[in-house]
């Protein structure tokens, strides 16, 4: 029991600051949702009802999709692009999908290799690609969702405002999707673009996402 | 809204997929489900059919509370005696019921109807509204 919370700590930690994140998030978007409610002259609504909303969905679902996207983009795009000096980048030369003795696929497996990792064919070409294919799909089900329930969520408020709602194909051209969208990706993309660099000269001891400390600013791909 | 910068960027914490989708399946499906908009449409039509038949005290019981008040004060009467002094336009055939989440628009052959849910029933938070292109529509009762 206690290997078992000390071997799974990371998950465990961010599994439970996920929790309390997300019912911080639906008190005070509740709070919010209500004083627009009462400005309105319209009735308040309860927790429960609020956290079946659309509003309270699009606001999880938009920061979902692009926090998916940030890991599939880093995922597939640190297969071809290197930064030196970077712990977040594989070494220099090494770009590319690498060979099978590399990635100690067929016969260059072990013997604790996964199964599929063992076999030649589409199991091998599925497996190889699992972490950018999952991350992927769940990137766009997560932006599907926040169209779906962005498109309510703005439909709501248009007639709150004695206003024609819209179809779904003109919410997804509209300023409201992109705006919603646009504002966590950029956020994403500076944070990624920022570890990449600032770990090439600064150094967090301990931290695997950190180069050791005596290590020089040009080692790539290592960590401590 | 806004998203908060990532301080790590291994897949430690996400190697577990399904929990992620079966989350977005279910607040899909939640959420998604089109609140009731035949009951929108139903109280919408009780409204018009109250005030065709000079209930006012029936039509006024179908108002959102503040769209109730709005009616009584421009002549510091009752709702009823507000209602009386309007010139609402008769509604004729429902046209169409387009529900979001706790508003709807009810739309009919000379009228257009809005509704919010208040409680496990729905009210008339404006009625006798024309259109005015991407501008909130022109009532004659509750409105902007």
């Amino acid at each position: 029991m206690k290997n078992g919370l000390k071997n799974n700590g990371l998950s465990l930690f961010f599994g439970a600051i996920f929790l309390l994140a997300v019912v911080g998030q639906a008190i005070t978007g509740q709070a919010v949702f209500n004083d627009e409610q009462l400005a309105a002259g319209l009735d308040e609504i309860s927790f429960a009802q609020y956290l079946t909303s659309s509003s309270f969905a699009v606001d999880v679902s938009e920061n979902w999709q692009s926090e998916y996207l940030q890991f599939l983009l880093y995922i597939v795009a640190t297969i071809w692009l290197v930064q030196k000096g970077s712990p977040e980048s594989k070494e220099l030369g090494k770009e590319g999908v690498e060979s099978d003795e590399e990635q100690l696929v067929g016969e260059h497996a072990n013997a604790k290799s996964p199964a599929w990792a063992r076999v030649r064919g589409w199991r091998l070409t599925v497996f190889s690609n699992s972490l950018a294919a999952t991350m992927g799909l769940i990137f766009v089900m997560s932006w599907l969702v926040q169209s779906l329930t962005g498109h309510a969520a703005y439909n709501e408020e248009q007639l709150r405002n004695f206003q024609d709602p819209i179809p779904w194909l003109e919410y997804v051209a509209s300023p409201d999707f992109w705006n919603r969208t646009l504002q966590n990706w950029q956020s994403e993309f500076l944070a990624v673009g920022s570890m990449v660099v600032l770990s090439i000269y600064l150094r967090q001891r301990g931290s695997p996402e950190s180069k050791p400390v005596g290590s020089a600013h040009d080692d790539t791909g290592t960590t401590g | 809204m806004k998203a908060r910068a990532p301080s790590r960027f291994s897949v430690e914490g996400l190697r577990r997929p399904l929990p992620a989708v079966a989350c977005l399946l279910v607040m899909a499906a939640v959420t998604g489900c089109a609140p009731d908009a035949t009951g929108a449409s139903s109280t919408a039509q009780d409204f018009h059919e109250a005030v065709r038949s000079s209930d006012w005290s029936t039509a006024c019981g179908l108002l959102q509370p503040d769209t109730r008040q709005q009616v009584a004060e421009p002549n510091g009467g009752t709702c009823e005696s507000g209602l009386e002094s309007l010139q609402l336009p008769t509604a004729g055939t429902l046209l169409k019921t387009e529900a979001y989440g706790r508003e709807a628009l009810v739309e009919f052959d000379g009228d257009v109807v809005f509704m919010a849910s208040s409680g496990s029933a729905w009210r008339v938070t404006a009625a006798g509204c024309s259109p005015r292109g991407d501008s909130p529509y022109l009532c004659e009762v509750g409105g902007k």
